[in-house]
């Protein structure tokens, strides 16, 4: 229970921060009426969620390079910063309804991406016994975590939880396309 | 069925056509990021807007809405734009702030020719703010960055009389009693901070400044302040009473004992305790013609606590007290003054003999 809570909070902590580090960074370009940052952190953000899906490409074997664990972990991180870039790119302009829903849905894929680290953590705590078989096997510590991460991922609770980020990611995608097109066709190069 | 990101992604991208097209007809709901200016209101988006490029300058001069040359309500402006032609207008301009909006932006001043002034295009608002006092140097406290963002030192004022500026407030706190050297009291860090000090006051009646409480007491003292008050705090006041007489420990009693009438402190007698026979200090004075016999120490000099009060009016009049009786020193106090208050009365009369 305790795990679970702790987990939990991790969830709502890192919501938090990014929120509100956005929020005050906001605050503080408004009063120096700086408004030069939103090309480049919309840009910058979202260009760094493009790369974080390297991911999805290592674990599907698109590239070899790196461990899917590693990438996963890159995933995580980059994404987490992508989107606070993408909350300074906004601000607190709220005005044309297509860069509104491109937010809405980078904000349920990054809730979502929080609780599927979070149906993560848990599927691999489950398998904890069987990281101790593997040790009793002989594997090495590498060989362990590649045999644990595979069957994490496999899980049935981590499916589900993909069968429902994948089409807000897809959606994303889309949207993040139409805004960044949009916005080059008005604002210019 | 397990669905792909591209089957995902074509949902998507009918969805997002279905904007597009929405967004053919009614594109400010979807795309702007913000209002423009109310001037502008009335113009499509494709007015000013030219696609994938920054809004041309060639939008804002098609039907002839702004004709280099003619832009701006004063010459100066005008002539500023006359001399920029050709430049990009967003350089200095910009829309989607609001109906209200500022559009036009900072820009660079050293575009200007030397010879413009800063009233050329400002509004010098010298009533408002200004009252024309600080000459016609703006740099000195206005930057090209910020109009609005001032940063004010009085070294930078040509002008010296603080009341040029500052409301000189007369009637409220000064009352015109304190001169014009505001630099007394007042520093040029924080005017409303003030280090006052008496010795810069021209005036001496402290009456010009202070207000006299209306009491009895203070009516009866006139304007002589200082006799109890000090210049560093007018509160507490103290009273030198041996000034005038010794309140020594035989002398301590309630100020009414002596001073009878609240209305005149000037007013006093000793004979509520020293009980000479009122009838014979009456017949005896009047013999020598006075009429004035309550105020003794007019008269009658006693010696107390290493002085002398009262006045030697020798050879003027022949009741001149002088004697042991009232001739003691210190703390060399008389054998009957140590004994009860109660018997006081007695014992004066004791020492000063009965009426008649």
């Amino acid at each position: 229970m305790r795990i679970v809570v702790t987990r939990m909070s991790g969830l709502f902590l890192t919501i938090f921060l990014v929120v509100a580090n956005a929020v005050l960074i906001e605050i503080i370009l408004d009063l120096y009426d700086v408004n030069r940052h939103r090309l480049i952190t919309g840009i910058a953000g979202t260009l760094i969620i493009i790369f974080s899906f390297a991911y999805s490409a290592r674990k599907r074997k698109k590239m070899t390079f790196g461990s899917p664990k590693n990438w996963l972990k890159w995933h995580e991180w980059l994404s987490i910063g992508g989107t606070f870039l993408i909350l300074v790119h906004t601000g607190t302009h709220f005005k044309a309804l297509v860069p509104v829903i491109t937010l809405i849905f980078m904000s349920i894929a990054f809730v979502s991406g929080l609780i599927g680290r979070y149906i993560y953590d848990k599927a691999r705590a489950e398998l904890r016994d069987k990281k101790k078989d593997l040790k009793e096997a002989g594997l090495t510590q590498e060989e362990i975590e590649r045999n644990l991460w595979s069957l994490t991922v496999a899980s049935e609770a981590l499916s589900k939880w993909r069968a429902a980020h994948m089409p807000i990611i897809s959606f994303l995608g889309v949207m993040v396309l139409y805004h960044s097109i949009s916005a080059l066709y008005y604002a210019g190069f | 069925m397990k669905k792909s990101y591209s089957f995902y992604m074509v949902i998507g991208t009918l969805i997002a056509t279905m904007l597009i097209l929405t967004g053919m007809k009614y594109p400010a709901p979807l795309y702007s990021p913000g209002d423009v200016t109310e001037k502008h209101s009335k113009l499509r988006c494709s007015d000013c807007h030219a696609p994938f490029k920054r809004a041309p300058s060639e939008s804002c001069s098609v039907s002839n809405c702004h004709i280099v040359g003619k832009t701006g309500k004063k010459d100066a402006v005008k002539d500023l734009h006359n001399r920029v032609k050709g430049r990009d207008c967003l350089v200095c301009h910009t829309d989607h702030k609001g109906l209200k909006g500022k559009i036009t932006i900072a820009f660079d001043h050293r575009d200007l020719p030397q010879k413009v002034r800063c009233a050329d295009c400002h509004i010098t608002d010298g009533e408002k703010a200004h009252k024309d006092k600080y000459g016609d140097q703006c740099q000195a406290c206005h930057t090209t960055k910020n109009w609005k963002a001032v940063t004010f030192s009085h070294e930078k004022v040509t002008q010296t009389a603080c009341v040029d500026c500052h409301r000189p407030d007369d009637d409220k706190a000064h009352k015109g009693k304190y001169g014009d050297k505001c630099q007394s009291c007042h520093g040029t860090k924080d005017w409303k901070k003030v280090s006052f000090s008496h010795e810069n006051v021209t005036q001496t009646a402290c009456v010009d400044c202070h207000k006299g409480p209306k009491d009895e007491l203070h009516l009866s003292s006139g304007d002589d302040c200082k006799a109890c008050h000090g210049t560093k705090a007018w509160k507490p006041a103290k009273l030198d009473h041996d000034r005038f007489f010794p309140l020594d420990k035989e002398h301590m009693v309630a100020c009414n004992k002596c001073h009878e009438s609240a209305k005149n402190y000037k007013v006093y007698t000793c004979m509520n305790c020293h009980v000479h026979a009122t009838r014979g200090i009456i017949k005896e004075h009047a013999e020598e013609g006075i009429r004035n016999y309550s105020d003794c120490l007019r008269c009658h000099r006693v010696y107390m606590l290493g002085r002398t009060y009262g006045t030697d009016r020798t050879g003027e009049n022949e009741s001149m007290i002088d004697d042991d009786d009232h001739k003691y020193r210190g703390n060399e106090r008389r054998r009957d003054h140590d004994d009860d208050d109660d018997d006081r009365k007695g014992l004066f009369k004791k020492w000063f003999g009965d009426d008649d």
